[in-house]
Parts: C-alpha cells; structure tokens; sequence
C-alpha cells in the first residue's frame, strides 16, 4: 500500500510538474510547437536559433515554482541554469536571459521581443496576446 | 590589426543600418587578494620576501548586439579601476545558420576548456586560471582576429563544435597562423575535445628587439614565443574532457607545445652577461652555453596539464563548492628573470619544471556574488633541494546587468 501511494504520489508530481508551465514565444518564431529536446537545447544556450528566429530566453527566477517546475521536466537544477548561462554570456557566446518576476511580465516581454521564448505559468496561458502565442510541447 | 578592425567596422556599419537589435549591457566586478610566502631565489640562498597584493577593483563591462544573423560583442575591463582594455570588439554573421558562422575582430580564439571563457571568472571553480593561461608562461597568444564556427546536431543529445582560426598573433615575414579546435558535447553533462595551434611558418615575440632596447624592458606573456628568439615555428597541441552536472565540476587538460627555434645570439648573450650568473642557474648557462659562443639552437618542448573537481554543495541560500586543482607545467628553456621576458616559476626550478596543488572553496550566496579563497602549494627543486613555497588568495566576483 505504501509503495502504492508512493507510485500514485511520484505520478501526481510528475503529471503537476508538467502541467505548471506552458511556453511561450514572439510570433516572429515561425514554429506552433517544440519538442523536449530543442526546449532544453534553446533554454541551455546550446540552440541560438529556433523557428527562423534568433533566440532570445525570457525567464521567472529560480526560486518561482513555475521555473522549478519547468528546470524539473528538462532534467536541471536553477544553479546549474544560472552557471551555463552566466558562462555563456561573460564569454560572448550567447545573450543573457532576460528575468522578469512574472508571468505577466514574461507575457509582456516575449510579445515585443522578436525571438523571445519565455515560461510561463499555465494558469496565464488565456492572457497570452498581441505578438506572443503559446507553443505546444510534444 | 587594423585591417581586422576596418573589416568589422564595415560589417558592423552594415548591422546597424538596418537592424533592430537585441541589446544587452552587462558585467561583473572581482577583486584579487594573495600573499606568497617567501619564494626561493635563483644563485642564492635569500628568500625573496612578499607583501600581500591587492588587485581591487576590477571592472568589466560587456556589451552584445544581435540581430538576424549578425551578432556583435564588445568586451572592455578597467583593470584596477584604472585604465580600459579592450579584450574583445567583433562581429559575426551566420553563412550558414548555426552551423558556419564568421567573426572578425578582437576576438579570443576557441582552444581547450578555458581561453574563451577566461574573463568569466565568477563561473569557475578557482581563484587562477589554468596555467596554461598564465602570462607568464602562455603558450599562444590568446587573441586573434579571424574566425569561422559553427555547431551541428549529432543524435538526440549530442553536439559538435568546431572553430578554424586565423590572425596576426605572433609571427614574422609571411608566416599565417591556423588554429582549429574541435569538441563533441553530450547535452549539458560532457564535453570532449581536441585543439591544435601552428604558427604557420616562423615567428616572432612581439617583445623581440636588439639587445640594447630588449634587454630589461621585456613583457611577458605576449605569446608563445620566448623573447630571446630570433625565430621560431611551433605548434600547440591539447586534449580537455569536463564533466557537469547539478553536483560536481570535473574537468582535465593536457597542452604540448613543440618549437624549432634559434635564439638571438645578442640578447641571450646579454642575459648571460647582465645577469652574471646570478639568475641563471647552471642547466640554463649550459643550455645557452653562456661561456662560450652562445648555442643558436633553441628547440624545445613545452607542456602542462591540470585536473580540477568541484563539488557543488546546495545551502538554504546560494551553494558552496570545495574544489581541489593540481597543475603541471614545464618549460626547459624558460629563465627565472621576469624583466627578460622569463617566468618566475618554471625559471626558478631546476629542470623547469613545477607543479601546483591547490585546495579551494567558493561560496555563492547569490548567483550573482561568488567569494573564493585558496591556497596553493608549489612543488619544484632549486639547487637540487625541495623548495616548495605557498600561495593563499582571496577574490570576490559580482556580476551585474542593465
């Protein structure tokens, strides 16, 4: 029964986990959806271009649980995000996140960038307008 | 120099004219603090004593443009507080999305695990750099002018990144220098790769000159060339693997240097004769054969390898990282004197060799704020006895952006 519960509890987490956030994108990124593989690639600075577009990551910080969540599903920790990016960027290979402390913000900031990709909380994926649009992740 | 300027001046004019661009202002700002304890001397049994030096502040201000597929990135560092240095101004344009670019400009080449993120000293375990990168003993120049990279996809997870290099770096007459490196990288966790430097035909220190004017006003660290050379064709060959995840930094490198070389029978005669024998220990007089005709054939083997681990411990706040670092260097035809153009430290040894040993820890309270402190233990024989000396450092980083 114990093992049962566990099971059940993993399972619930990991179905919360992925349910939390939802990602977003300026409409000048050509693509409706992206895979796992490229979200991680785009989000550690190892793919620059995605959709036709060049990348640009907007991100919640680490301790909001929507970037937890998101860190989780593509298997990484909020300190090692901020070290590969922060390698990154102090050696010119890629421009820095741009941090916004909400969802809200990331919305905002993502609809005016061209090439922005940003998290969002899923909950907020109905106030996403203008020149942002939701990206399926399959 | 100029010309690679004029170049990015041209591709960078074409970049703003039309260009909306994502700009981003950012940097950091470190201090230094280390104190050795007293250094064993060539031809005598004093010490030489050490005071504590602070390097404080340190500013470094970045600036990256990007647009379509132009990128360009200008490094400045206000070393002390005091005077700025351009590290890097230059401009790249995709040929072929992100599996062939080209960049021009000041630029740090791609080579081993360290050169191009040297200035990111508050990403790193360590208070020094590898000591390879040591300007006092590089083993290339770090900068050069010309570039093409790119990366390309290989299964699920896996990378390639390559990069071929070119500039004025160190060289005389015609020579034109190649770099290439090479890495395959396993998503975030590994990365493995191989570079490879050759000067191309034969070089020449920047520093070189006459005995009058060379003598005592040498700078170390321009290159891979000793001063005293009148020529040398080398290359540089190296081998790194790194190993990341959330808990442990793991990274190794090993780095040849092989030169065919003829030294200016001027300078090292006046090395021999200024320093009187004093600075140079026996190995080295016999090397350059200081009481005789000097011996013209400078070929020699440089190398050095190090191993670094970390171990990223998660606090309330921040994480703190114990790390360990064990460096090897060795250069037979190095001296001790700095003001010649030689090195402290494999100059100071018997055989030129040395190692390091240093034990560390860095404290992130923030991901912006890193606090180092280390000691190093560095190994070598003077005279035929153990003369180990340390090295305790202090240095904080802040990385800011606008």
């Amino acid at each position: 029964m114990k093992k049962l519960t566990g099971f059940l509890i993993c399972f619930l987490s990991a179905a919360f986990a992925y349910a939390d956030f939802a990602v977003i994108a300026n409409s000048s990124v050509s693509a409706g959806s992206i895979s796992k593989g490229d979200l991680k690639s785009v989000f550690t600075a190892q793919m620059g271009n995605f959709g036709g577009a060049k990348i640009q990551v907007v991100m919640l910080p680490g301790t909001d649980p929507v970037a937890a969540s998101f860190f989780t599903s593509i298997g990484l920790s909020a300190a090692e995000f901020d070290r590969i990016w922060l390698e990154k960027a102090l050696s010119g290979q890629a421009n820095p996140p741009s941090k916004k402390g909400s969802s809200a913000e990331v919305i905002a900031t993502v609809g005016s960038t061209p090439g922005a990709i940003g998290i969002i909380s899923k909950g907020d994926e109905g106030k996403v307008s203008g020149g942002a649009k939701v990206l399926s992740v399959n | 120099m100029l010309k690679s300027l004029m170049g990015a001046s041209l591709l960078l004019s074409g970049f703003y004219a039309n260009a909306q661009m994502n700009t981003k202002v950012y940097g950091y700002i470190d201090g230094y603090y280390e104190r050795s304890a007293d250094v064993p001397q060539v031809g005598t049994n004093e010490k030489e004593k050490n005071a504590g030096e602070f390097d404080t502040p340190n500013i470094h201000a970045l600036i990256m443009s990007s647009k379509d597929s132009y990128k360009t990135f200008l490094n400045i560092s206000g070393s002390g507080g005091e005077q700025l240095d351009v590290r890097n101004a230059w401009v790249e344009k995709e040929l072929l999305g992100e599996k062939l670019t080209f960049r021009i400009g000041k630029l740090y080449r791609k080579f081993g695990l360290y050169n191009e993120i040297l200035d990111a000293v508050p990403t790193y375990i360590g208070i020094e750099p590898p000591e390879m990168f040591d300007t006092d003993h590089l083993m290339l120049t770090r900068t050069t002018n010309a570039m093409f990279h790119g990366k390309t996809n290989v299964g699920s997870d896996g990378q390639i990144n390559y990069a071929l290099t070119t500039g004025n770096d160190e060289r005389k007459f015609d020579a034109q220098s190649i770099g290439l490196d090479v890495n395959y990288t396993i998503g975030t966790n590994w990365k493995i790769g191989a570079s490879y430097y050759n000067s191309g035909g034969r070089a020449q220190s920047v520093n070189y000159g006459d005995a009058s004017s060379n003598a005592g006003q040498a700078d170390p660290g321009a290159g891979g060339v000793l001063n005293w050379m009148l020529h040398d064709t080398y290359d540089v060959t190296g081998v790194y693997v790194q190993y990341t995840d959330a808990k442990w930094i793991v990274q190794a490198e090993t780095t040849t240097s092989n030169h065919d070389a003829t030294r200016d029978a001027a300078i090292v005669g006046d090395i021999c004769n200024l320093t009187t024998g004093a600075t140079l220990n026996d190995r080295q007089r016999a090397r350059f054969n200081c009481g005789g005709p000097i011996n013209l054939d400078g070929d020699y083997t440089s190398s050095t390898s190090y191993a670094r681990v970390g171990y990223i411990i998660p606090l309330t706040e921040g994480s703190i990282t114990p790390y360990a670092q064990y460096d090897i260097y060795e250069n037979p035809e190095t001296i001790w004197q700095e003001e010649y153009g030689g090195d402290n430290e494999a100059g100071l040894a018997d055989n030129g060799k040395f190692d390091k040993a240093t034990l560390g820890v860095v404290y992130r309270p923030d991901f912006n704020v890193a606090l180092k402190a280390d000691y190093s233990e560095h190994i070598q024989k003077v005279f035929g006895k153990q003369a180990n000396y340390g090295e305790v450092r202090f240095s904080f980083s802040y990385f800011w952006s606008l």
